[in-house]
C-alpha cells in the first residue's frame, strides 16, 4: 500500500468526531484616520511611510544614490538582467493593513518573484483608497479563493533578524530598507 | 449551613498555626466548622508524581469524609484545584460531584461572608497568588490575560488598614515549587524561587503573603536559606490580626 | 540517557547565562502581552483558532485530499511520506533527479525531527540553513534550542567566535548588527548559488491547495524565487481549511511568538514559478497515530509560536537543549512523549504545573492538563524512577488510613527536629533551602486537646 493511502486511512481510522467549523469574522470597520495609523504601523515594524501624491520626488530624495533602479509601476515583467546588484525595486502594492502595516503584493506586480527580496531597498507604492482594518478584511478583498495568484506577499517592513542575543538588526538577508510611499485618493 | 474545614496534611503537620488561624477568622464572622478528624490528604502529591492510582485511597477517604458538608472550605487553592479538576478520575458518584463543587478556598469563601472585625497591617505586602488559585480556578486574571489581576487575595488585602500591595516586575510568575518539582529539579526549583523572591525584595516587600502554604514553606526555606529576613504568612493569619 | 533535571541543573550552573536567558525570553513574553492587549478580541481570536483547528483535525483526510487535488492542479508535485526515512528519500530522491547538490534551506522544525541535515549531507549534499538563527546553531554543530529564536541559547561573543572562525570576522567582534552584517554577504551568496530550496510550512490551505510561510529575515523567499526547484514539507497538521482561515492564524502567529504583528514576510505560494519546479512534502511520521489519542490530540492544533517556551519559567532556566528532544518547552513536552514514551520520560515532569501555557498559547492547547496525563502515562507505563514509584505507594498507604497518618505525620516532625544540618543539606529539599520549622503539635492534636474533636 502506498504511504499515501496508508496515511489517509490512519487519519479516517483515528480522527475525532466531526466538530462544526467556525465563521470568520468579516473584519473591523476602518478607523476615519486609517492612512496615519497604517503609516504609523509601517514606521513601527521598522520601514519607513511618506503620504504624498509625488512620488517619484519621494523616491529620489530618500534614495538619490541608488543606481541600479527597477520600477514595476507599469506591470510589465521583469526582463533586465541579473537578480544580484539591485539598489532599488518600486513596486505597486495592492492592499494595506492597518493593525499590522502588512501590503499585499501579487505576483503579477512583481515582475518577478525573487524582485522583492533580492533588491538593496524597496519602494511599496500604495493608494490610500486601497487600506483595510484588519487581516480579515485583508482576505475578504482580496478573495484569494477566487483569484489565486500563483504567488503572493503580505510584506510588513524591512528584513530583520534578531537572531543575535535578541537584538534586532534590519536588513538581514533582505532589503536593508523598506519605504511605503501613500497616495492620497 | 453545614461547613467542614479541610486542612492539607503538610499544614495539619508543619503549620497548624495556620489552620488555627483559618478556624479562628472563619469564627470570628460567624461561622461555625468542624475539623473531621478522619481527613488526611486530597491526593494531590501522588496523582502530579504521576501515581493517579496510589492518590484514590486518600481521595476516596477525602469523600467518605466531606460528602455530609454543604460546604469544605480549605485555606489551600492548590488542594481545591486538585479537588475540583482531577476528582474526575473518580467514579462520578453523587458524593464525588457533590465535594467537587462543594469544596471552595478560604479567600473565596471570606468574600462570601460579612467583613471580619477592621485590621491595622502597616506593612509593604508581597502578594504571591498560587498558581493552581490564579489559573486553575481563575481566582485572578493571569498576566497572560489582562493587565489588571484582582483576585480574592487582593480584595481581602485592600479592607487591610496601612497595607500597601507593591508592584511586581513580573505579577504572577510561578514560585518553583510544583509539588514534587521541588524535589525532582531542585537546581531549577530554587532558581524560580530565589528570582521570585528578589523580584519582592527590589520592590521593598516586608512581608511575602499567599493563599498558599506550599508556595510559601518553599520561599521560607530559600529566605532562611540566604540568611536575609523577609516573613512570610498566610493570608488567614493576617486577618486573624497576627502580625510578621 | 541525560535526564531533564540533570540536563537543565548542568545549564543552570552557569547562573549568569542562566539569567540572561530568562530576562531574554521573559521580554519576548512582555512583548506579547503588549501586543496582544492591543488587539480587545484576543481571547475570541484564540477560541476561533482552536475552534478551526478542531474542525480541521476532525475532517483531516479530507482536508488532505482537497489540498493534495487542488496543488495537482496548481501543477505541484505532490509526495506523501509515512515517516521520516521516507521523508528523507523524497527529498533526496528529487534533490538527485536533477542532479541538484547545493540546498539552502529556511527554518524547518519538521526537517529538524526528521534529522534531513546530516541525511543529506550523508549523501553529498551541501546543505545550508539560510535563518541567520539555524546558521549559527548549525556552523556550531548544535541543535536549534527554540523553535522561533534557534541560537537564543548563544551569547554574542559565542556567535562572534563562530563566525570568526567561518566568515573571517575579527575574533573580538560580539555586535549583533556587524555580527549578523557578516553573515548577510556569505549567507545571499548560498542562496544565488544553490540548486534548489527547501522550506517548511506554516499553514498548508486546502481550498487553494497553496502553503504560506512565514519568516523575518525573507531568506525563505530569496531562496525559493532564486532556485530552480521548492521543495516545502509539512506535517498532516498544518492544514486550514479556508484561505480566510489565514486571518485568523496570522493575526494570532507573530503575536504570540515574538511580538510582531505579524512577521516581515508572510508568502502565500501556490504554483511553481516558471521555470521551476514545486514540491510538496507531506509527513506523517507518527501524527496520524497521535490523532488517535483522544486525550492528547488536541496538542496537533500547535502553530509552532514558541509562546509556552517563553513563558516557561523552567525552559527559560533550563535551556531548550535540556529537553533533549526536536520540540522544546511545554509544547515539546506533551509531543515528545507519544514519539518515545521511554526516552522522553522526565518531560511531563520538567513543569510545575503553574499554566502559563495554557494561557499563552494562541490556539488554547490545554498544556498543562496534557502535562498532568502524561504523568499517568509515564506513571502506569513503569517509567518512574523506582525511588519515586516506591515513595508515592508508601504515601497512597499512608494517606489512605487516619491512624498511619497521624503516627506518620508525628514521626516526621520528629524526623525535622532531630535531623542534623549537614544531612539535612544532602537531601533534594535541603540542598537549596532549609526544612520546615516543625511544630510539637500538629493541628489536629491541638484541635483534639482542646476539647474541640
Amino acid at each position: 500500500m502506498s504511504s499515501r493511502q496508508e496515511i489517509l486511512d490512519a487519519v479516517r481510522r483515528n480522527r475525532p468526531d466531526a466538530r462544526p467549523l467556525p465563521d470568520l469574522p468579516t473584519g473591523a470597520a476602518l478607523p476615519h484616520d486609517a492612512v496615519e495609523r497604517f503609516a504609523a504601523m509601517v514606521r513601527e515594524v521598522g520601514g519607513e511611510a511618506v503620504i504624498t501624491g509625488d512620488v517619484s520626488t519621494a523616491i529620489h530624495n530618500r534614495y538619490p544614490e541608488a543606481r541600479r533602479v527597477i520600477s514595476m509601476m507599469d506591470g510589465a515583467p521583469f526582463t533586465a538582467g541579473s537578480l544580484d546588484g539591485i539598489d532599488l525595486v518600486i513596486i505597486r502594492g495592492e492592499l494595506g493593513v492597518v493593525e499590522n502595516g502588512a501590503i499585499w503584493v501579487a505576483e503579477s506586480a512583481m515582475g518577478h518573484r525573487a524582485l522583492p527580496f533580492v533588491t538593496m531597498h524597496l519602494v511599496l507604492v500604495l493608494r490610500a483608497t486601497d487600506l483595510v482594518a484588519d487581516m480579515h478584511g485583508a482576505y475578504a478583498a482580496l478573495g484569494l479563493e477566487r483569484r489565486t495568484p500563483g504567488f503572493g506577499v503580505f510584506i510588513s517592513g524591512p528584513s530583520k533578524t534578531a537572531d543575535i542575543e535578541r537584538a534586532l538588526v534590519i536588513g538581514a538577508q533582505g532589503p536593508r530598507s523598506l519605504m511605503v510611499v501613500i497616495t492620497p485618493p | 449551613m453545614s461547613v467542614a474545614l479541610f486542612i492539607p496534611c503538610y499544614v495539619d503537620q508543619l503549620y497548624p498555626q495556620v489552620a488555627r488561624a483559618t478556624l479562628a477568622v472563619l469564627a470570628a464572622r460567624g461561622v461555625t466548622v468542624e475539623y473531621p478528624l478522619a481527613q488526611t490528604c486530597c491526593g494531590q502529591p501522588m496523582a502530579n508524581a504521576g501515581c493517579e492510582g496510589d492518590a484514590h485511597a486518600a481521595a476516596r477517604r477525602f469523600v467518605r469524609t466531606f460528602a455530609g458538608y454543604d460546604t469544605i472550605v480549605a485555606p489551600s487553592g492548590s488542594c481545591v484545584h486538585y479537588v475540583r479538576h482531577h476528582f474526575d478520575a473518580l467514579p462520578q458518584t453523587s458524593q464525588v460531584q457533590h465535594v467537587r463543587n462543594a469544596t471552595v478556598e478560604l479567600s473565596e469563601f471570606l468574600l462570601t461572608l460579612p467583613e471580619g472585625p477592621p485590621i491595622d497591617f502597616p506593612y509593604r505586602v508581597g502578594v504571591h497568588v498560587g498558581c493552581h488559585a490564579l489559573r486553575g480556578l481563575r481566582q485572578a486574571v493571569s498576566s497572560e490575560l489582562g493587565p489588571t489581576p484582582g483576585g480574592a487575595l487582593r480584595t481581602l488585602l485592600a479592607t487591610l488598614r496601612g497595607a500597601e500591595v507593591v508592584a511586581l516586575d513580573r505579577p504572577d510568575e510561578c514560585c518553583g515549587f510544583g509539588g514534587t518539582f521541588a524535589v525532582d529539579e531542585p537546581a531549577i526549583s530554587a532558581r524560580m524561587g530565589s528570582d521570585r523572591i528578589a523580584d519582592h525584595r527590589r520592590h521593598g516587600a516586608q512581608v511575602l503573603v499567599s493563599g498558599d502554604m506550599s508556595c510559601l514553606m518553599h520561599l521560607d526555606g530559600i529566605v532562611r536559606r540566604q540568611g536575609a529576613p523577609l516573613p512570610v504568612m498566610h493570608i488567614a493569619q493576617i486577618l486573624n490580626g497576627e502580625r510578621p | 540517557m541525560t535526564t531533564h533535571p540533570e540536563a537543565a541543573e548542568a545549564f543552570a550552573q552557569d547562573a549568569e547565562r542562566t539569567a540572561w536567558h530568562d530576562q531574554a525570553l521573559w521580554f519576548v513574553r512582555a512583548k506579547r502581552d503588549q501586543v496582544t492587549r492591543a488587539i480587545p478580541e484576543w481571547e475570541a481570536l484564540r477560541t476561533l483558532a482552536s475552534g478551526i483547528k478542531a474542525h480541521t483535525l476532525s475532517r483531516l483526510d479530507e482536508y488532505l485530499e482537497q489540498f493534495e487535488r487542488n496543488a495537482l492542479a496548481n501543477g505541484v508535485v505532490v509526495h506523501w511520506a509515512a515517516d521520516a526515512d521516507e521523508h528523507n528519500r523524497i527529498v533526496l530522491g528529487i534533490l538527485r533527479d536533477r542532479g541538484a547538490t547545493r540546498l539552502v534551506k529556511s527554518k524547518s522544525m519538521l526537517t529538524e525531527e526528521c534529522h534531513l541535515n546530516p541525511y543529506l549531507e550523508a549523501h553529498g549534499i551541501t546543505v545550508v540553513d539560510s535563518d541567520l538563527g539555524e546558521r549559527i546553531v548549525q556552523l556550531g554543530r548544535e541543535a536549534p534550542s527554540h523553535i522561533v529564536m534557534p541560537a537564543i541559547h548563544k551569547r554574542k561573543a559565542e556567535v562572534g567566535a563562530l563566525f570568526a572562525e567561518h566568515f573571517g570576522t575579527s575574533p573580538d567582534e560580539d555586535d549583533p548588527g556587524r555580527l549578523a552584517d557578516a553573515a548577510r554577504g556569505p549567507l545571499r551568496s548560498a542562496l544565488f548559488g544553490a540548486d534548489a530550496a527547501l522550506t517548511g510550512v506554516n499553514f498548508g490551505v486546502a481550498e487553494t491547495g497553496g502553503i504560506v510561510v512565514c519568516t523575518n529575515e525573507g531568506n525563505a523567499d530569496l531562496g525559493v524565487h532564486l532556485a530552480p526547484i521548492h521543495i516545502a514539507c509539512m506535517g498532516i497538521e498544518k492544514l486550514v481549511p479556508r484561505v480566510a482561515d489565514l486571518g485568523v492564524f496570522l493575526r494570532l502567529l507573530a503575536r504570540s511568538a515574538t511580538g510582531q504583528p505579524i512577521t516581515a514576510y508572510s508568502s502565500h505560494v501556490v504554483t511553481p514559478r516558471a521555470p521551476g519546479q514545486l514540491h510538496f512534502v507531506i509527513v506523517d511520521n507518527g501524527r496520524s497515530e497521535h490523532l488517535g489519542r483522544p486525550e492528547f490530540r488536541e496538542a496537533l492544533a500547535c502553530i509552532r509560536c514558541g509562546a509556552c517556551l517563553n513563558t516557561c519559567p523552567v525552559y527559560r532556566r533550563s535551556g531548550g537543549h535540556s529537553y533533549g528532544s526536536t520540540i522544546p518547552g511545554p509544547i515539546g513536552a506533551i509531543l515528545s512523549p507519544g514519539v518515545d514514551l521511554a526516552k522522553h520520560a522526565s518531560l511531563p515532569f520538567a513543569s510545575t504545573l503553574c499554566g502559563s501555557c495554557g494561557d499563552v498559547c494562541p490556539v488554547k492547547i490545554d498544556i498543562p492538563q496534557q502535562l498532568y496525563r502524561w504523568r499517568q502515562m509515564v506513571g502506569r507505563a513503569g517509567l518512574l524512577p523506582a525511588k519515586k514509584r516506591l515513595t508515592m505507594t508508601l504515601l497512597g498507604g499512608v494517606f489512605g488510613s487516619r491512624a498511619w497518618y497521624e503516627w506518620c505525620g508525628r514521626m516526621a516532625r520528629v524526623a525535622l527536629r532531630v535531623v542534623p544540618g549537614w544531612l539535612a543539606r544532602r537531601t533534594a529539599w535541603g540542598r537549596e533551602r532549609e526544612l520546615p520549622v516543625a511544630p510539637k503539635e500538629s493541628f489536629r492534636e491541638w484541635y483534639q486537646r482542646s476539647g474541640r474533636g
